[in-house]
């Protein structure tokens, strides 16, 4: 029960992280660093690969799925609601497979630069639908950029893993 | 951190970053094309030259394309994002498909080598 209570919490915690997070940094002025509109840092990421880490992929599949509706609710349009469902699907998509390899052959640099091109694949695939065929110019330097923040959010989450499982271990609530 | 598994994660990111290069080759052609096709909700609205002097509103959309000196841009929008003002224009050393997209408003603005032939306009006259 005291487990479940926990799993639970902490799950809603990450996906409010989440969340905050993926307003905050679209704030940060990427585009002069890559020259595309719409490149965020994807730190929201991290929870729901913390989240599949510690309690497994169903929780990780409620981090994401919330996350994306908490966002719709306070920021987005119907539009951004299916780029993001888009990019979101993609990415766990991958993530499950990906999980797969992890500590076994990558670490999560791989996991996540994996993930993060995932995302921005199922981006296009929608902005395909939405527009046409147009946005098929974005596709490689969108790519690269996500690989790159991929690395950036995967080093994150080598360096804080430890620390947080401990936390979410043994520290009583 | 295990030598291994940052051994493994660089293979993985070199393979995944040269696919997404040899992507690039394939989809980015450098020419001196000059037109760009405006499309609304995935239906061509009609084609500019790239040498003209407009500035115009797209169909009934809350968009406005604006090209001047060689350069395409949209410079006003009533999207919430705004993401299409921040894009870079389009201009004659664009490779063709660079384009300027207004998701909200299902618009694109795309460089083309001509000027589809049902659709011919005339920037002078645009």
């Amino acid at each position: 029960m005291r487990d479940k209570l926990k799993k639970i919490t902490v799950c809603a915690v990450f996906s409010a992280l989440a969340a905050v997070t993926g307003i905050l940094e679209s704030f940060l002025p990427l585009r002069f660093i890559f020259p595309i509109p719409g490149v965020k840092l994807g730190i929201a990421n991290i929870f729901i690969v913390f989240a599949y880490l510690f309690y497994g992929m169903p929780s990780a599949f409620a981090v994401c799925i919330s996350r994306i509706l908490i966002v719709f609710i306070f920021s987005g349009s119907a539009v951004s609601l299916f780029m993001s469902l888009g990019g979101g699907l993609f990415s766990f998509l991958s993530l499950c497979a990906m999980m797969k390899f992890y500590e076994k052959y990558f670490s999560f640099v791989g996991v996540s630069a994996v993930t993060a091109v995932f995302h921005g694949l199922g981006q296009i695939v929608c902005a395909y639908f939405i527009v046409g065929s147009a946005v098929i110019f974005y596709l490689p330097i969108l790519l690269l950029a996500c690989s790159a923040t991929g690395i950036f959010t995967g080093t994150l989450m080598n360096i804080s893993k430890n620390k947080l499982a401990v936390f979410i271990k043994e520290r009583k609530f | 951190m295990n030598k291994k598994l940052l051994r493994n994660d660089i293979i993985l990111i070199t393979a995944v970053s040269a696919v997404i290069a040899l992507s690039a080759f394939a989809i980015y052609k450098p020419d001196k094309s000059e037109y760009i096709t405006v499309t609304v909700n995935n239906q061509i609205y009609r084609s500019y030259r790239l040498d003209g002097n407009i500035c115009e509103k797209i169909g009934n959309t809350g968009v406005v394309l604006e090209i001047r000196d060689g350069t395409a841009k949209i410079i006003y929008s009533d999207c919430p994002d705004k993401l299409c003002l921040n894009t870079p224009g389009i201009t004659q050393l664009s490779p063709v498909g660079a384009s300027i997209v207004c998701l909200p408003n299902k618009v694109a603005a795309v460089k083309a080598n001509k000027s589809p032939k049902s659709k011919e306009a005339d920037g002078i006259a645009g």
